[in-house]
């Protein structure tokens, strides 16, 4: 996975995929930050938008401090030795580093050690989904879901004294409970 | 239900459609109708999604990649919901259509690029009037969208939904618990969600304030904000997009409500920024809309950035009732026609920049001729 060289000052790696109107006709190119900086006039924090780009800091590119304005995600500081690959596809660390892209789902586990300063980059520190979980995960989240709606019911059943309703609901909850400290490992 | 198990060859597609259907611009986001369409002209929800057991497709092999684009398209053709679908062989079709596919933001430049290299196992998903589509193996496995005219996040999201779901009852998708749908880069984890609004700014514009309001969302944490052509694109035909920068942590529901705050609130700004000008300048307001319908009318060369800015002063003198009415629809469909690669789908092949910026300003006059 070569990345191609900018193709304005081909030195850099080109991350930015640029579409421009040449006498009318669209162009593409591939330009590094600083060559899409001079071209667009555009700010480091808007570019930051382009994921390559986000994670430069951490790849070791340089990132121009001026005349741009400062990355709203802090530079996480020097890259972490390049000895980890991942289990499933052998993906080097450095590779990710280099082109910001994981090689598998394993990826993540592989590099759970160097997630956190990831998601500092490319999430501004968020470690936990709260979103939609697929109906066919066996996940652990629909269990906790399922307990935080029943406790729910349950205050519901005390405030209109049904009250057994509410032991009826507090034994599932238990049931809930134990699956998930059976389910730890 | 019976899985058909998938091969190491290219996958079987299903009937192709015919080029003229793919190449129509008869598009649900162009009706220029939903809320505050006079500024919203589309509304985007994508998710990106990874079958488990596969790399990720830059990593994957082409076997793989072609048992991927095998599995999916199996699962879109057991699923109804999917009926009227068309799955393409994008390695069919031509540059010119693949381009014409992204100025209609059905697919990613980063798409155009890897099925432009005829590589193996690329496939798209084209909904009816391409409310929805798929693409099989860009930088995930499937990248899906819905977009719609007018501020209508929410409608987008829940359209892109039952396609979703139709496809996680079908097909595994890489998940995990702590960190949500799991994407080639990590910029996607979580919700693995971009919401986005192109925003129509011509009064921010004439007002000087397009800058300020460019730096107004950036600075807010897990915004952002690009030009027409999306990433490290400038402001063309005064129109800028905001979208969601982060996609862990905050749910589905919450990105595209921080989204739809921004938006509002600049759509509010542009709202008064139009007042003011009709207040303080309007000889000038009605001299620069009046004159750039008539150099639309009657230009003979035309480039794309000129077009683009015309066609925004003439939209501004439409929505303010300055100029006679044009509906919003034709004026959007001009915005997309006039684009390089649309425009040679409708007039013909150019073979110079010249002859293009012709060719561009003939179809501005035919258009724009009806109009009083």
């Amino acid at each position: 996975m070569n990345v191609r060289p900018c193709d304005e000052c081909h030195s850099n790696p080109g991350m930015i995929n640029q579409v421009m109107v040449v006498n009318g006709m669209s162009v593409q190119k591939a330009l590094c930050p600083l060559c899409a900086q001079k071209y667009t006039g555009m700010q480091i924090n808007t570019m930051m938008q382009n994921m390559q780009t986000m994670l430069a800091p951490f790849m070791g590119f340089p990132v121009p401090q001026q005349p741009m304005q400062p990355p709203k995600i802090p530079d996480i500081g020097a890259a972490p030795p390049d000895t980890t690959r991942c289990k499933e596809c052998s993906l080097a660390f450095a590779q990710f580093q280099q082109h910001g892209m994981l090689g598998c789902t394993a990826c993540y586990e592989s590099f759970a050690h160097l997630m956190p300063r990831v998601l500092q980059v490319a999430q501004g520190g968020a470690s936990r989904h709260h979103g939609k979980i697929p109906s066919r995960s066996s996940g652990r989240q629909h269990v906790h879901r399922e307990i935080a709606r029943l406790r729910e019911q349950i205050e519901e059943a005390i405030k209109h004294e049904r009250y057994e309703d509410a032991v009826e609901l507090r034994d599932r909850i238990r049931a809930l409970q134990d699956q998930l400290r059976e389910g730890e490992p | 239900m019976s899985r058909i198990p998938p091969t190491d060859d290219a996958p079987w597609f299903p009937a192709q459609p015919a080029p003229d259907e793919l190449r129509r611009l008869d598009m649900e986001w162009l009706r220029g109708e939903g809320q505050h369409a006079s500024v919203v002209v589309t509304s985007r929800v994508r998710v990106a999604r990874n079958l488990k057991g596969y790399r990720f497709p830059p990593a994957a092999s082409p076997t793989e990649l072609n048992r991927v684009l095998g599995e999916v398209i199996g699962a879109v053709t057991r699923q109804s919901c999917f009926d009227r679908f068309h799955v393409l062989d994008t390695a069919q079709l031509s540059e010119l259509d693949l381009h014409m596919l992204m100025e209609k933001h059905l697919i990613s430049p980063h798409f155009v690029k890897t099925s432009q290299q005829r590589s193996p196992g690329r496939g798209l998903v084209l909904g009816p009037r391409g409310g929805r589509v798929g693409m099989i193996n860009e930088e995930d496995h499937l990248r899906l969208q819905a977009i719609r005219s007018g501020l209508e996040l929410e409608a987008c999201w829940e359209e892109l939904g039952k396609v979703d779901d139709a496809l996680e009852a079908e097909l595994d998708f890489s998940w995990s618990d702590q960190l949500g749908y799991l994407s080639t880069c990590p910029t996607n984890l979580g919700t693995a969600m971009r919401a986005s609004v192109l925003l129509h700014l011509p009064g921010l514009s004439l007002k000087g304030r397009l800058d300020a309001i460019r730096s107004q969302i950036a600075s807010q944490v897990g915004l952002s904000v690009r030009g027409l052509y999306g990433e490290g694109s400038g402001v063309l035909g005064n129109l800028l997009q905001i979208s969601n920068q982060i996609s862990l942590g905050p749910a589905e529901e919450d990105l595209i409500g921080m989204v739809r705050g921004m938006a509002g609130r600049i759509i509010e700004q542009e709202m008064m920024a139009r007042q003011e000008i009709r207040r303080d300048n309007s000889v000038a307001l009605f001299d620069k809309v009046w004159r750039a319908l008539g150099v639309m009318r009657h230009a003979q060369t035309m480039d794309f950035p000129e077009a683009l800015s015309g066609l925004s002063l003439v939209r501004l003198g439409v929505e303010m009732e300055i100029l006679p009415p044009i509906p919003r629809e034709r004026l959007n469909e001009l915005m997309v026609s006039v684009r390089p690669a649309m425009l040679q789908v409708l007039m013909g092949q150019v073979s110079d920049p010249l002859q293009a910026d012709m060719i561009r300003a003939q179809r501005i006059r035919q258009e724009l001729a009806e109009a009083p």
